[in-house]
């Protein structure tokens, strides 16, 4: 096993640079770069536009503009952001905090929620509990996440909730004692975490329902209850044990996404976080900021996937990789 | 795939599928089964009514998809009446509607002017198969008009443009589907299958491709693409891209569940009697997978509908004025369509039942060909 | 409740009148006749005051690197020019400069700058400071804003510093509009001049800069930054101007920029009384307007907004293809479809009919300049018909319009998403062509594809997009001269490519030289009456800009130069 996690970790290096470069050409296919729309404005003459893609490369070809950026990269700088005249280190440290400090508190409350129900309704098959939460489930997941943000934010303000609309922290948060500056981001987070968990337990809540069936239908089930173990013990400590197979895989999958994964929510819910710093980016061209992200994103994926195969082996002691 | 769930011999604690002894047919069992099931077959009324009234959208739809009516903007829902005006039972009939408040659109009753609800009319002439035709269930007189769910900013009646636009909503979910999930499973179960520096390979060229910002691409599609594409094109493009962008993630998933299921007895109960990989990868292995794929499945379907709106602004996906659910839906979802003109929403109502049917059919269909499952 | 604001044309005319030709000299420290002049009231102070301010905070604090609004929001309240313009009379006041006198040749601008202004580090604002700013501003490599206004016939103007207190400009001939972009921000020489001279200008005060050292001459420094968040300005307590009761200004304590990144959010977070003034978007309006009476803010109409929206048709010889060049650069063609535009339409169900028809390129706030009686084309698909009839483009009994060759007439639309009236306008004119037997392929494309079409590869048909408008005329040069990169029908013209082209190039030429407005405002009437007859774009609608004020914040009304409250924030105050 370990052995095979030195050599997964020795495979991010190729598996990066496949990626970064796949990436940079792609982007490079669709037409303009970030300083298209400024062409647009009568105060910027073409000299100016001529002179400021060259000082960021952008008149070299391709391949040449993606060495620059690995020659840099390597110095462990991740270049210029077009659109922030700032370091891309820079732009995506400010923002970086506030994505993980709310996709990671909301995926924590959506398996911590889906998990029971999902069994609850596994157990209880075709119960009218069972049939409810489906139903609930699956308003969730046809409704766009982020419009359930919207319909949120339109209760609070015509029903008087009083939650605050948008934002992360209230204008004098840096004076607060760090009691009130807990209780003041528990108060903004409540609504965009309350989204964002809503829209994925819904699937989870599924997929652990379904194997789960699965597996209390299976033969060492009636052999565990045959031999007399109490129900509850049946079920928590022996069937979902087997049933989790899936949702380790999804859960290593969902520890790359954590970054990017929430941006239109992020948008209506004003929070300030790298999903819709993102979406900006990936709109107005600004290569490096994209490239720094994905290289953070495709990181975390890759450690996420690594996470899931070692947690798959520990929960499943059949698999094994060599 | 019904061919190859023959009834299970029991093998210990696990289960081989074999293919011999296979007398009555399977397929009516598991077609007797999901009968008993209540909720499945509600559900899959549902989806034949949704497809019926998408396949035959002209003759269900009072109007084209196209026909606006530019001073009936954001027309509420028509009332149906059948009590006339004398407190007398009667056909149904509609009132005619003046626009009374032209900042809030809001459309009354004028009681002095009644259209009865006519059935079999002459309406748009629309193509059903190969026939033209203008033959439509219902209809009024004009210069009346009937919006049964009301009509959206161009005065178009959102009745007619859902069926329309089911067309194009309904089978690129399926469509969609059925290509990223035979991708899907076909690439996880290799993967799982075999291990080793196979499934490394596999593995580390799927992380890959999820990686990849797929917007780019698309908007390099959509810089070569001519506007003037045609519709049919356009929805055979959307249903491969949106398919070609999704099977990464369950091949992942399939991927770990095959690592698992290879390691049972019944696998190599099945190679030690001589079956060939495939088939012991297609016929044994991947239908163990089968519960996970019908969640995927049903949950992914809304995902395609939703997309394919996302596709539209990019100018890759189907073009208003042409309906899809997603379009449609994509435009109503603002706070104005929300406290003024919330039938805007309705496709997204009809999206939700879409995937509730096929979610209960789904489990139905599951239930029906598990020969363990008690009903 | 409502009140009305309306751009008094007559209040224009001085504008131009006073700003150029004779000189101008106020009291020192200036004096704000907040009462007489500008129609409010001498306030209390204190308070913090909280304004939306778009999608998107400042991505730079270096006003000569601010290239889109939402960093020059800000630079515009830490930075000043020389000269401003008045926010009611659109006249040029000064602002770092005392007075200014322009030679009788108008080859000539002299400034007198104003003694003891303090930078916010203390230092004292002088001369140096404004040849180091125009040494900036001409720099290519530093990719000012202000550049390309400021070049005249693409010749730089020569400044010099005659002392301390003094700067001169020369002109390579006489401009009119220089007056409307000679008042640049003034950046302090102290801080950034060694940057400059080692070529680092353009990375300097960027948003990784402590706020702090952000030092500009303004009513207003940096207090914190939160990006994306929220901006705290707060006020500068030695700035120099007084209202007439003697009180320093400004105001307010504090002010706040709170971002929104969906205008649904925003006017949630209004209603829900998070902040004090909010621009009204056209299509929301009836979301305030049923509220408005029931709670405790007011709605303020302030007039067409300075922005345009239009379709143009390619007439480019060497992109187009035939025969679709024949029928876009047939000047018949053009006017008849001119008249398949539903502008009615397109304001009630984009603007809720809170908007204005357009009918001529000039900014419809600048009713000096703008000709009312000019050729207008009506929506009328009758009038279309004939006219299309008329020039040999032929309606054929299988619905399928020809030209005169027996080519089907059929071309594409494009335009980005996300702005509903662009949306509205295509599908509408798009129906009514196919109304028409003309099959227009309408299709929403991502914005910088839109715009590297347009700029770059000039391969389309048709594109439906917008300009922003500046209040002097001169700001189009770049559309409307031949040579322009935003000509966009055929741009970068090496000659006037047709008769009318060419005579746009001269008039617009005349009218930079002509010192008199009046005679300048003629110029403008001929060159509105030429677009009139030859169409290139047909423009569509304007909205309303509307505000939501808080009643308690007063002087809080919008200027009539461009509609938006942000001009009287030094002389707002809250009233509790």
């Amino acid at each position: 096993m370990f052995r095979y996690i030195v050599r997964r970790f020795l495979y991010i290096i190729p598996m990066l640079i496949g990626i970064s470069s796949l990436s940079f050409f792609i982007m490079q296919l669709a037409p303009g770069d970030a300083l298209t729309t400024m062409s647009l404005s009568p105060d910027i003459s073409d000299e100016v536009l001529n002179a400021m893609r060259a000082r960021f490369w952008l008149d070299q070809p391709p391949h040449m503009q993606y060495i620059k950026w690995v020659q840099q990269l390597l110095k462990g700088d991740m270049g210029h952001s077009f659109l922030w005249h700032a370091p891309v280190t820079w732009v995506i440290s400010q923002r970086i905090f506030n994505s993980l400090l709310l996709t990671s508190v909301s995926t924590v409350f959506a398996w911590i929620i889906a998990i029971p129900i999902g069994i609850h309704s596994a157990v209880n098959q075709y119960s009218w509990s069972d049939k409810l939460l489906t139903f609930v489930a699956f308003i969730g997941v046809a409704i766009p996440t982020w419009f359930f943000g919207l319909l949120l934010l339109y209760f609070t303000v015509s029903r008087g909730w009083g939650f605050p609309v948008g934002g992360m922290t209230s204008i004098d948060f840096v004076d607060f004692t760090f009691w009130e500056k807990v209780a003041d981001l528990g108060k903004h987070m409540f609504l965009p975490t309350l989204v964002l968990t809503t829209g994925s337990v819904a699937g989870l809540m599924r997929y652990m329902r379904s194997n789960l069936l699965d597996v209390l239908r299976q033969d060492f089930v009636t052999t565990a209850r045959a031999k007399g173990l109490s129900n509850r013990v049946v079920i928590y400590k022996h069937a979902v044990r087997n049933a989790i197979n899936p949702l380790i895989t999804i859960f290593g999958y969902q520890l790359g996404s954590l970054l990017s994964g929430a941006a239109l929510t992020e948008i209506v819910m004003n929070w300030p976080g790298i999903g819709s710093l993102m979406l900006n980016a990936v709109q107005g061209k600004d290569y490096y900021l994209v490239m720094g992200n994905l290289i953070i994103g495709s990181v975390m994926l890759i450690l996420g996937n690594l996470v899931s195969d070692i947690l798959l082996a520990v929960s499943d002691p059949r698999i094994r990789y060599e | 795939m019904a061919r190859t769930m023959t009834e299970p011999e029991k093998n210990g604690g696990d289960i081989v599928y074999g293919d011999g002894g296979a007398i009555r047919s399977p397929l009516r069992m598991a077609w007797r089964k999901l009968k008993r099931h209540k909720l499945a077959m509600v559900g899959m009324w549902v989806l034949i009514f949704l497809h019926l009234f998408a396949i035959f959208a002209g003759f269900f739809a009072p109007y084209s998809e196209l026909t606006t009516d530019r001073r009936r903007t954001n027309h509420s829902p028509t009332k149906v009446h059948f009590i006339s005006p004398e407190g007398k039972l009667t056909r149904p009939f509609i009132y005619g509607h003046t626009r009374t408040d032209t900042l809030r659109n809001i459309y009354e009753e004028d009681t002095s002017q009644v259209y009865p609800i006519r059935f079999f009319v002459r309406g748009d002439k629309y193509k059903i198969l190969w026939f033209e035709t203008d033959l439509r269930l219902f209809g009024v007189d004009s210069p009346a008009k009937i919006y049964l769910l009301g009509a959206d900013r161009y005065g178009r009646d959102i009745f007619s443009r859902l069926a329309y636009g089911g067309r194009r909503s309904l089978f690129i979910g399926i469509i969609g589907l059925v290509v990223s999930m035979s991708i899907g499973l076909v690439y996880g179960g290799i993967s799982g299958y075999f291990g080793g520096w196979v499934d490394n390979l596999m593995m580390r060229v799927a992380e890959v491709i999820i990686s990849i910002p797929s917007f780019y691409l698309l908007l390099a599609l959509s810089a070569v693409l001519p506007p003037s594409l045609g519709s049919t094109e356009r929805f055979i493009m959307i249903t491969f891209i949106l398919a070609f962008i999704g099977w990464a993630g369950l091949a992942r998933v399939i991927r770990g569940m095959v690592l698992s299921i290879r390691q049972q007895d019944f696998v190599t109960a099945a190679e030690a009697v001589g079956c060939s990989q495939p088939r012991v990868i297609i016929r044994h292995i991947l239908p163990n997978t089968m519960s996970y794929i019908i969640v995927n499945a049903t949950l992914s379907i809304p995902g395609f509908i939703l997309s394919e709106a996302g596709l539209s602004l990019i100018g890759v996906g189907i073009q208003h004025p042409d309906a899809s659910w997603g379009n449609m839906l994509s435009e109503a979802l603002n706070l104005t369509s929300l406290t003024r003109y919330p039938w805007l929403l309705v496709p997204g109502f009809v999206i939700f039942i879409t995937v509730l049917s096929y979610s209960f059919f789904g489990d139905g269909i599951r239930d029906a060909f598990d020969p363990r499952a008690q009903t | 409740m409502k009140r009305k604001i309306f751009v008094l044309a007559l209040l224009v005319a001085l504008i131009v009148s006073a700003g150029v030709v004779s000189a101008v000299e106020l009291k020192d420290p200036r004096i704000l006749e907040i009462e007489s002049d500008l129609n409010g009231t001498v306030g209390r102070y204190g308070g913090t005051m909280t304004v939306a301010a778009g999608a998107s905070g400042p991505k730079t604090y270096n006003p000569h690197r601010a290239a889109e609004t939402s960093s020059t929001d800000v630079t515009d309240r830490i930075f000043e020019g020389l000269v401003a313009l008045h926010r009611d009379t659109g006249l040029v006041l000064p602002k770092l400069a005392r007075a200014y006198e322009i030679s009788e040749d108008g080859t000539e601008v002299t400034f007198h700058l104003r003694r003891g202004v303090q930078w916010h580090d203390g230092e004292e604002f002088t001369a140096d400071d404004v040849i180091f700013t125009f040494d900036v501003v001409y720099d290519v490599n530093v990719g000012s804003n202000s550049r390309s206004g400021l070049l005249i016939d693409g010749q730089p103007m020569e400044y010099e510093k005659i002392d301390d207190y003094t700067v001169k400009f020369t002109l390579p001939r006489p401009h009119a509009p220089i007056m409307f972009s000679i008042g640049t921000p003034i950046v302090p020489e102290h801080l950034l001049g060694d940057a400059f001279r080692e070529g680092r200008y353009h990375e300097m005060w960027g948003l990784e800069t402590p706020v702090e050292e952000i030092i500009g001459t303004g009513a207003w420094k940096i207090a914190s930054y939160r990006i994306d968040q929220e901006l705290v300005l707060v006020r500068n307590d030695n700035y120099y101007e007084f209202d007439e009761a003697g009180n320093r200004l400004p105001y307010l304590n504090r002010v706040i920029f709170r971002y929104y990144a969906s205008t649904d959010t925003s006017t949630l977070a209004f209603f829900n009384g998070e902040f004090d003034y909010i621009g009204i978007p056209a299509n929301q309006y009836p979301e305030y307007v049923d509220r408005e009476p029931i709670s405790r803010w007011t709605i303020i109409e302030a007039g067409p907004n300075p922005g345009t929206t239009f379709i143009v048709i390619n007439q480019n010889p060497s992109t187009v293809p035939e025969p679709k060049l024949s029928w876009f650069s047939d000047v018949k063609f053009r006017q008849a479809i001119a008249h398949a535009v539903d502008k009615e339409t397109i304001l009630d169900m984009a603007m809720n009919g809170k908007g204005y028809i357009q009918h001529s390129p000039i900014n419809m706030r600048n009713n000096f300049f703008l000709k009312e009686d000019i050729k207008t084309y009506p929506y009328d698909l009758d009038e279309a018909h004939r006219k299309l009839e008329a020039a040999g483009y032929l309606l054929g009994a299988d619905g399928v319009r020809r030209d005169p060759q027996g080519n089907p007439i059929e071309f594409d639309l494009i335009t980005n998403p996300g702005v509903p009236v662009r949306q509205i306008s295509g599908e509408l004119f798009q129906e009514d062509m196919a109304a028409l037997g003309i099959k227009v392929n309408f299709q929403l494309i991502d914005f910088n594809v839109v715009v590297e079409k347009l700029t770059s590869t000039f391969e389309w048909d048709a594109i439906l997009i917008g300009l922003t408008g500046t209040f002097d005329p001169n700001g189009g040069s770049n559309t409307w001269l031949s040579s322009g990169n935003l000509h966009m029908w055929n741009p970068l013209q090496e000659s006037p490519y047709t008769d009318w082209e060419a005579e746009i190039d001269e008039i617009w030429r005349a009218a930079q030289r002509a010192m008199d407005p009046e005679v300048r405002r003629e110029y403008y009437y001929q060159f509105q009456d030429i677009v009139a007859e030859q169409v290139p774009l047909f423009y569509t609608v304007t909205s309303e800009n509307m505000v939501a004020v808080r009643d308690h914040l007063m002087n809080a009304t919008p200027d009539l130069v461009s509609g938006s409250v942000g001009s009287a924030w030094n002389f707002i105050w809250i009233d509790r």
